[in-house]
């Protein structure tokens, strides 16, 4: 299965559509896992499916990263997670409440890791892809969303603090130790988080004023 | 974990960051699946965090190549601590070599940037001043190299960088060594090493009170000639 990028106009706010009032809107944005949304990803619905995998894509990939450092791991535990996932599906009534297909997908995640780590490859994989922590993986379309994102950071690195700036490159980029860093600063780890939080916070007002524009000329066009 | 206690606690930031006890992380994680805000703030976070890493990662790429740092092959002033034996090409080998194993060892961030290493060498310590290394703040990591003549040889040493204040900044394993004199050469991060007095000390890793060798050198910030 190819997993799509995901959109970056996710709206944040609103009522939340079903399946039905989603694909009357043409917008798969907004929505509830119901009945009819695990029927028709079960049954193969090519639209769900791609849905489906770029929501969960993403949040699997964040959940893997924290846990792993090799991409290669990340994108085989996903895929197995996605396969597994889709097998339960199968079944009849394997999952008794659709709206906590979430929960679902996140233990059937938790399940492959822990066969991972017993398994006893961890410690070979990570040795021999540890120097590339960023998955750079990208079809065509994800890569066209990548720059659009980066040109969203470049803005939003622009509006802050240099101070700010030089914070976010020591611990994202440096990986520096947050503690001795909070005291070569003389600031404690709530302030820290607190400026890592604006710059986050920028970003999101951005991208969700982006998502409102985007879908705006698409109306008005 | 339920949704008010995520947002009170601003749970997505502090998951980011990787503030969370394993426990904690297995908590937010079962309930962020589940709640759609919390798991926008997550990816949002996540790919801001992203974008910023490779945006940096470029800008640092991009500046190095606009300026190519070279390092003098002339001797400096503090050159002279260089002793003969260091200059065969056996050893040079092996420092080369050290260099290479180093890259893998400390699990640097990634290194796509060409860099001249510096082929100076700083000694142990003696009585007199501790040599100056001028760094260059504006590439993201700098190299030493120190010359270390223990009395016999170990099959490994323990290495630990320590500020003026003593506390310790970095401590890592030389990895397999088969002889006593040789060059240990290190790629540091130069935001580890803002302008001060540092120490090295290597130790024995089967008795880490027993020091084989220290090194004194202060780290200065100034363009590269
Ligand atoms: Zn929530």
């Amino acid at each position: 299965m190819l997993l799509a990028a995901n959109p970056i106009g996710c709206e944040a706010g609103g009522p939340a559509l079903n399946y039905a009032e989603r694909r009357q809107r043409g917008t798969l944005e907004r929505y509830v896992f119901d009945r009819q949304y695990l029927e028709r990803l079960a049954g193969g619905d090519a639209e769900v499916e791609r849905h489906f995998a770029a929501y969960f894509g993403e949040l699997l990939l964040v959940k893997l990263r924290g846990r792993l450092r090799s991409p290669q791991v990340v994108a085989d535990l996903r895929q197995e997670t996605f396969v597994r996932v889709f097998h339960a599906l199968r079944k009849k009534d394997a999952i008794q409440h659709p709206e906590r297909l979430g929960g679902f997908v996140n233990s059937v995640c938790e399940h492959v890791l822990l066969e991972y780590f017993r398994s006893g490859k961890r410690t070979v994989q990570m040795q021999e892809d540890a120097t590339e922590p960023i998955d750079r993986s990208h079809s065509v379309e994800s890569e066209l969303i990548t720059e659009e994102r980066t040109q969203l950071v470049k803005r939003v690195m622009s509006e802050l603090p240099e101070a700010d700036r030089k914070l976010l490159r020591e611990v994202f980029l440096e990986e520096r130790n947050k503690d001795q860093l909070c005291e070569e600063l003389k600031i404690d780890r709530n302030y820290l988080r607190v400026r890592v939080h604006r710059a986050i916070e920028r970003f999101r007002l951005s991208i969700q004023s982006k998502g409102k524009l985007s879908r705006a000329a698409k109306a008005a066009g | 974990m339920d949704h008010q206690l995520a947002e009170r606690t601003g749970a997505a930031d502090r998951y980011l960051l990787n503030e969370f006890s394993a426990e904690e992380r297995a908590e937010f994680e079962a309930h962020y699946f589940d709640c759609v805000v919390c798991a926008s703030n997550v990816r949002e976070g996540s790919i801001f965090i992203d974008s910023v890493k490779a945006l940096m990662e470029r800008e640092t790429e991009d500046a190095a190549r606009d300026e190519p740092h070279v390092e003098p092959r002339r001797p400096a002033a503090w050159f002279a601590w260089l002793r003969p034996a260091t200059l065969t090409p056996s050893l040079v080998a092996l420092s080369l070599a050290m260099i290479v194993g180093y890259q893998n060892l400390l699990t640097l961030p990634s290194l796509r940037t060409p860099q001249l290493l510096s082929t100076s060498v700083i000694a142990p310590l003696t009585r007199e001043a501790a040599p100056i290394v001028t760094i260059d703040p504006r590439l993201p990591r700098f190299n030493l190299n120190f010359m270390l003549d223990a009395p016999r040889a170990n099959s490994s040493y323990v290495c630990q960088f320590m500020d003026e204040r003593g506390a310790a900044i970095l401590t890592m394993e030389s990895g397999l060594r088969e002889v006593s004199s040789f060059t240990l050469s290190f790629l540091l991060l130069t935001s580890q090493f803002p302008p001060g007095r540092y120490t090295l000390s290597v130790r024995d890793p089967a008795n880490r009170s027993l020091v084989v060798q220290q090194y004194n050198f202060v780290i200065r910030v100034g363009a590269a000639k």
